[in-house]
């Protein structure tokens, strides 16, 4: 066992792009959302499960993924979450503000 | 709220159950996921399943939390704020029933009142296009709209541009011969596109054709339905069969339906229509001699009406150059016909809505009263609330939910009382209200008793609602249940003093409407009402077609013959209008001047022709020389009788008595030979100094032949009055009696009193008293009402307090006086307020005030006066109550 590297935890509404990331190029359930962001993110950010399911229950709800029922690799049903037309758009440009608004904090850092 | 978002919230309320189960499945997904996972490194699978649940946190909360996003929560939550609302009215009887009576009257009265300014103002004409119908009349400088004639009609057709359809109509009575038996119809002559304009379709037949509505055109009539169907048997092979009226024979060639009605100036929905191009006479032929024909027109689609009235403008202009004589000073008037039709009522209609909506605030202010009352008592209930994680905006809620509710369930009592009262107000003064025939409880109306209701119940509950919301838990135990009294008293006092304020000036309203109808009741009308009776004859049809001898012969004996009646004390025929019926006006010019160059310059005045009874009958005194006899007849020389105003008027300080005036339609010289009193003709409102209400009388008998053989076998002109010795509805038998003998053929038909007629006459004046008079009492009764509500409250709360200043030695009767000038000086404050308020408000009623001023300071001081008085008796009872606080009781309490 490695010891565990720092977890950083997320900033609100951080997650959702996370999430919308994550559902970009693959259709998932929860779970293998929850472990794709800390997988990528090489264990640095945890996904706390207990807002996972919130996080998604509201993209679904604006329209930015889509869920639906299908079968699992454990045999079982599960809902599956895919990215919609508008998700894409909204991952788009909340890539963006984040990107803008990192960038932004770096040069601030570095000035100081 | 977007609509796939209320989609969504729907789906999520509809199908909760199975939602919830499926976040579960989910969420049990992701634990076994999670289970699998820590199983990689961990032995034991109890372990494991231990450590899956800390990893994912608590169940509920992410359950709670998902349903939240999906947001049934509000719906939800109003569901069951609906349903303990329900269970807190249930639970205190007492005020709900206050409450809800309260809400019923006041909402009943602003639906009653509703439903009559929609039906007549609001609700367009029930024909195709309503927005392009036009009235279309004269208009002359002085007199302003007024009927036309049918040749200038004819032309106006021709020439305008403007209208797709123009038609003209002629109210008119005809007596209906079948089976040897005469019966009084009542009819319009119309021209051939009268139905078309207003897209009515006939249910059997067709509607005229042009070629009919022409002297020599075919004779052929329309039925009304239900004469089709209750006189002649409703057989559908009426059309192509004859009926006869006014003797002569008339094809059916269609039927009208029931549902068709016209409220347009004199129209009466009849039994018979014929075309009016075939109408037989001079009168009709005549551009100078009017006779009643009104119209309308629809106009073409892209022609707005400031065009169409320059249009019309140069129809006038080319009608005045070729016929100088008729037409010089007359043009042509067009106003919408919706606006035309409802006139002056939408200004009063507007003012009582006002009215009555102060009666709906009224009863808000009550009940808000009422609920900051009751939520002392559940300031606990609120606070406990609070303690358990209630937020601010939930109480609110729960608050208003409750209100509206209420209101709601007033709203629907008040809708079934105002069903009842809309029949009630229309039923009590008929006659003083256009389209009052179209009035019904429909779609529009229910929506604007949803909105007040709505509308009231959130204005009573807010209040009330921050009251309790705002309420923090260490100020509601401080207090010991009390809840924060100062305050709360304070804002019930505003309530209070606004309700007497608003009661103020309805209460001044309905006084000055009193005072008016008081004023106009006391009017001398010139002539005496009482005991007398009017009624219109049918002419035999043998008699129509005789010579006018025969005619004035048979008119003459039928005189005599009701004079002779024991129960009658004078009769007389009347060739015109009665007063307040309407007027006729003769052109005419002094003998003694150059004959005027045209009609437009001669002198006016009112004509009545009458029998020498007619003086007798009306009770109108002879001021100078002599009123008829049987003498003046053809035979002698034409004279006249003329009023007060005339003589004044045309003849200024000379004796009229003797004087030549040249009369245009007798084409002859009549000599003045008395004065009588002047006779309130326009109306008890009348001005009778004014010129234009001189008066002038000529003996029926004296009518040229030529009027006589056209005019009065159009039987509405021949009228008769009788003045009887006892109640004149009893003397009706011996006179039926007696015209069947002389005719069998002759019937009665118009029977009313001159009682009924004056009083009809103000019958507007009436109509505003009643609904003004009972939206005054509604206001004074919830005003009272409402003060004995906080007094009582105010008392309660302050028991203690009074209790403890009778212990220290106060008088019984400080403690009287104590509550009773607190309560005082709510309504004095109210009423300074309300007084100011009503001197801006009341001139609005001027129009409809007669004999006194809006600000009639009487008027003023006698609501303000009332309405103290209710104050006072209002917390009479809260006050000697507080007297008979016992001092051991009131301490012992805490």
């Amino acid at each position: 066992m490695t010891p565990n590297p720092p977890r950083l935890d997320l900033l609100q509404g951080t997650l959702d792009l996370l999430i919308l990331r994550a559902l970009r190029t693959e259709t998932m359930h929860g779970w293998a959302v929850s472990e794709r962001i800390q997988q990528i993110s090489q264990d640095v950010l945890q996904v706390n499960q207990g807002s996972l399911y919130p996080a998604l229950h509201r993209l679904e709800h604006h329209g930015w993924i889509k869920a639906e029922w299908r079968i699992s690799e454990l045999g079982r049903r599960a809902r599956f979450y895919s990215l919609t037309g508008s998700g894409r758009k909204q991952l788009e440009l909340e890539a963006e503000n984040w990107n803008k608004l990192s960038e932004a904090i770096a040069r601030v850092l570095r000035m100081a | 709220m977007r609509l796939k978002d209320f989609v969504l919230r729907l789906r999520a309320l509809l199908f909760r159950q199975r939602m919830d189960e499926e976040l579960q499945e989910e969420l049990a997904f992701h634990l076994e996921m999670q289970v699998r996972k820590n199983r990689c490194h961990e032995r034991n699978p109890a372990e494991a399943e231990r450590q899956a649940r800390l990893q994912f946190g608590s169940v509920v909360t992410t359950t709670e939390e998902c349903r939240e996003v999906r947001g049934i929560s509000y719906l939800e939550m109003l569901g069951k704020d609906v349903r303990f609302a329900f269970r807190m009215l249930r639970k205190s009887p007492g005020f709900t029933g206050v409450a809800l009576l309260t809400l019923a009257l006041g909402i009943g009265a602003n639906t009653a009142l509703f439903n009559i300014v929609y039906a007549v103002l609001l609700r367009p004409l029930p024909y195709p296009d309503p927005d392009r119908l036009v009235a279309i009349y004269s208009n002359y400088p002085v007199d302003g709209n007024a009927s036309f004639s049918y040749p200038n009609f004819v032309d106006w057709q021709l020439d305008n541009r403007s209208f797709a359809h123009l038609a003209a109509y002629h109210p008119d009575d005809f007596t209906f011969t079948a089976a040897g038996e005469a019966q009084h119809v009542v009819g319009e002559r119309l021209t051939a596109g009268f139905f078309d304009a207003l897209g009515v379709k006939p249910i059997l037949g067709r509607n005229f054709l042009p070629e009919e509505d022409r002297i020599g055109g075919p004779p052929v009539v329309l039925l009304s339905e239900n004469f089709w169907r209750n006189r002649l048997g409703s057989q559908r092979t009426i059309l192509g069969q004859s009926v006869t009226l006014n003797s002569t024979v008339y094809t059916v060639v269609g039927v009208i339906p029931a549902d068709f009605s016209f409220s347009g100036k004199g129209f009466i929905a009849g039994d018979v229509y014929v075309p009016l191009g075939q109408s037989p006479g001079w009168p009709f032929q005549s551009r100078v001699f009017t006779m009643d024909i009104y119209g309308f027109g629809k106009l073409r689609p892209e022609v707005s009406l400031a065009q169409a009235r320059a249009d019309m403008d140069g129809v006038a202009r080319r009608l005045a150059e070729r016929y100088p004589d008729a037409d010089k000073d007359s043009g042509i008037g067009l106003v919408p016909l919706k606006q035309d039709i409802t006139g002056d009522t939408a200004t009063l209609l507007y003012l009582l809505l006002g009215a009555v909506g102060f009666v709906l605030l009224i009863a808000c202010a009550n009940i808000a009263n009422l609920l900051l009352a009751r939520s002392a008592g559940r300031m606990r209930e609120f606070a406990v609330r609070a303690a358990l994680g209630a937020t601010h905006g939930r109480c609110i809620c729960q608050v208003l939910a409750e209100s509206v509710l209420l209101s709601l369930m007033g709203g629907c009592l008040g809708l079934l009382l105002a069903a009842w009262a809309t029949t009630g107000a229309l039923g009590v003064v008929p006659n003083a209200l256009p389209r009052a025939e179209e009035v019904a409880l429909d779609t529009p109306v229910l929506l604007f008793t949803l909105g007040i209701s709505i509308g009231a119940g959130i204005l009573f509950g807010l209040a009330p609602a921050f009251r309790m919301g705002g309420q923090s838990l260490q100020e509601v135990f401080k207090e010991g249940g009390r809840g924060t009294s100062g305050a709360r008293h304070r804002l019930q006092r505003v309530f209070i003093v606004s309700e007497v304020a608003l009661a103020l000036v309805l209460l001044a309203g309905a006084g000055l409407m009193v005072r008016t109808l008081i004023e106009l009741e006391s009017v001398n009308p010139g002539f005496n009402p009482r005991n007398t009776l009017t009624f219109s004859l049918t002419l035999p049809r043998t008699l129509a077609i005789q010579s006018a001898a025969a005619l004035r012969e048979h008119y003459r004996q039928i005189t005599e013959n009701l004079n002779a009646l024991p129960d009658v004390e004078a009769a007389s025929m009347i060739d015109s209008y009665l007063p307040m019926e309407g007027d006729d006006e003769l052109a005419f010019w002094r003998d003694e001047d150059p004959k005027p160059a045209s009609d437009s310059e001669m002198l006016m005045a009112y004509d009545i022709g009458v029998q020498p009874g007619y003086l007798r009958a009306m009770q109108i005194p002879l001021r100078q020389g002599r009123f008829f006899t049987e003498d003046d007849t053809t035979r002698s020389p034409l004279v006249v009788v003329v009023d007060e105003v005339f003589a004044q008027t045309f003849f200024p300080n000379q004796n009229p008595v003797g004087k030549v005036i040249d009369l245009t339609v007798f084409n002859a010289k009549a000599q003045i030979i008395g004065v009588v009193g002047h006779v309130k003709h326009a109306g008890l409102a009348a001005d009778s100094t004014n010129s234009t209400h001189a008066q002038m009388y000529y003996a029926c008998m004296q009518v040229p032949d030529r009027i006589v053989v056209t005019l009065w076998p159009l039987s509405h002109l021949a009228r008769f009055l009788v003045r009887t010795k006892g109640h004149p509805l009893t003397a009706l038998g011996s006179i039926r009696e007696i015209l069947n003998h002389m005719n069998n053929q002759q019937t009665i038909y118009g029977v009313a009193t001159l009682d009924k007629i004056v009083s009809d006459s103000v019958a507007p004046h009436r109509f505003t008293m009643i609904l003004m008079g009972a939206f005054a009492a509604l206001a004074l009764t919830l005003a009272g009402v409402g003060i004995y509500g906080v007094m009582s409250y105010v008392v309660g709360q302050r028991t203690q307090e009074i209790g403890l200043r009778i212990a220290l030695g106060a008088h019984r009767m400080d403690v009287l006086r104590l509550v009773l000038g607190e309560s005082a000086t709510m309504a004095v404050l109210g009423v300074l307020i309300g007084t100011a308020a009503a001197f801006g408000l009341t001139r609005l009623l001027s129009k409809m005030l007669y004999g006194v001023s809006a600000h009639d300071p009487l008027t003023f001081a006698g609501g303000a006066i009332l309405l103290t008085s209710v104050a006072l008796v209002a917390s009479y009872i809260p006050a000697q109550r507080a007297m008979r606080v016992d001092p051991m009781v009131a301490l012992r309490h805490e």
